[in-house]
């Protein structure tokens, strides 16, 4: 009952205050068995552009963007308040759409970037 | 616009801003739930038993915000469930006076998710100066578009569109004056939702805000009728 209520607060009284400041940003990076976990690759499902049949699609039918930002919304809840729950979403999210088979293994990290004095500063604040 | 006509054609525009939502998860591993949203959406545009549906899709509501610990899409989520739930207590209250507290909280909603954002960007410096938008666009997670992180560096076009946002914001009450500020702010409103899709492929926000709409033109003429009487 407690959870339902804790569900339900912020969507009876939301805050509704989009955007009203830009925190540092969370990037995911992995890191393959394959590739002895040498490497760090950054998940980034952004095209280059949009054309106008694109953005017709995306007011329909944005899966892969919506999916994504949930992922990141993982990212910055296992920042915020570190639980079991979004590491499991980023691994299990990140395999499927990377297409990776289940004996596959992978590592991610969260990379925070943000600009300080005009340059871009990049902190990893968590290793899986 | 009655109460009748303004709550049917959410339902209207609520079931089809839930089908647009499900769709986008019948193939992952929670599709379950979404068929079920799907067809109690269903029935919703049919106008079947509409209460009980309403009931129905709420509990899947809190099934799916359970499973996701929160909103999916945050704000989107939000307002959808948040118009859900007034609709539904519209259904269910047992008196006028008790339906028109339901949906005027909605509506009431609504005007506050636009205004409220506008004083958070405005107590803000940075939206002022443009920066904060700057920063939005050259390192956010947001940007729909690799191309769209060149215009971080267009400062003078970013701080026009942050004024011209935060204005819109704190002027939305306004749309309550008249019938024509009302459709006046919401074509601008609209036009701003796809904006938002194009920059930052917020399209859940677009069905999700339209929903609500309905709120508003019955809101608008009920708040006329009352300093009519006041």
């Amino acid at each position: 009952m407690l959870q339902v209520f804790k569900l339900l607060a912020p969507i009876f009284i939301p805050a509704w205050q989009f955007f009203r400041e830009i925190a540092p940003s969370p990037r995911i990076e992995y890191a393959l068995d394959s590739e002895q976990f040498k490497t760090w690759h950054e998940f980034n499902l952004r095209p280059q552009e949009i054309n106008f049949w694109g953005f017709v699609r995306r007011i329909f039918y944005n899966r892969e963007w919506n999916e994504m930002l949930f992922i990141m919304n993982c990212a910055e809840k296992l920042i915020t308040s570190p639980n079991q729950y979004s590491s499991e979403e980023i691994l299990k999210r990140l395999k499927t759409n990377l297409k990776l088979s289940d004996s596959e293994h992978l590592k991610f990290r969260l990379v925070f970037v943000s600009i300080e004095n005009g340059a871009f500063r990049r902190v990893i604040l968590h290793e899986s | 616009m009655s109460l009748e006509l303004a709550m049917r054609l959410t339902e209207l525009f609520l079931a089809i801003a839930f089908i647009q939502q499900s769709l986008e998860h019948v193939f992952a591993a929670e599709k379950k739930l979404f068929w079920i949203r799907i067809f109690l959406s269903v029935l919703l545009l049919c106008n079947f038993s509409t209460t009980w549906i309403c009931v129905l899709l709420f509990i899947n509501g809190i099934m799916i915000l359970n499973h996701f610990q929160g909103p999916y899409n945050g704000g989107a989520d939000k307002i959808t469930m948040l118009t859900l739930a007034c609709l539904t207590l519209a259904h269910l209250a047992p008196s006028l006076l008790l339906q028109e507290y339901a949906f005027g909280y909605l509506a009431m909603q609504l005007i506050a998710s636009y205004f409220v954002a506008g004083v958070a960007k405005a107590l803000n410096p940075d939206w002022w100066k443009g920066k904060a938008l700057q920063d939005l666009f050259a390192f956010s997670i947001f940007p729909a578009a690799e191309k769209f992180r060149d215009f971080s560096t267009q400062l003078l076009l970013l701080r026009f569109a942050s004024v011209g946002i935060i204005v819109f914001e704190l002027m939305f009450p306004l749309i309550l004056i008249s019938k024509t500020f009302l459709i006046c702010g919401l074509v601008l409103a609209f036009v701003f939702h796809l904006l938002n899709v194009y920059f930052f492929g917020f399209n859940r926000f677009v069905w999700a805000w339209l929903a609500a709409y309905p709120s508003l033109f019955w809101f608008c003429e009920f708040v006329h009728k009352v300093v009519v009487r006041a």
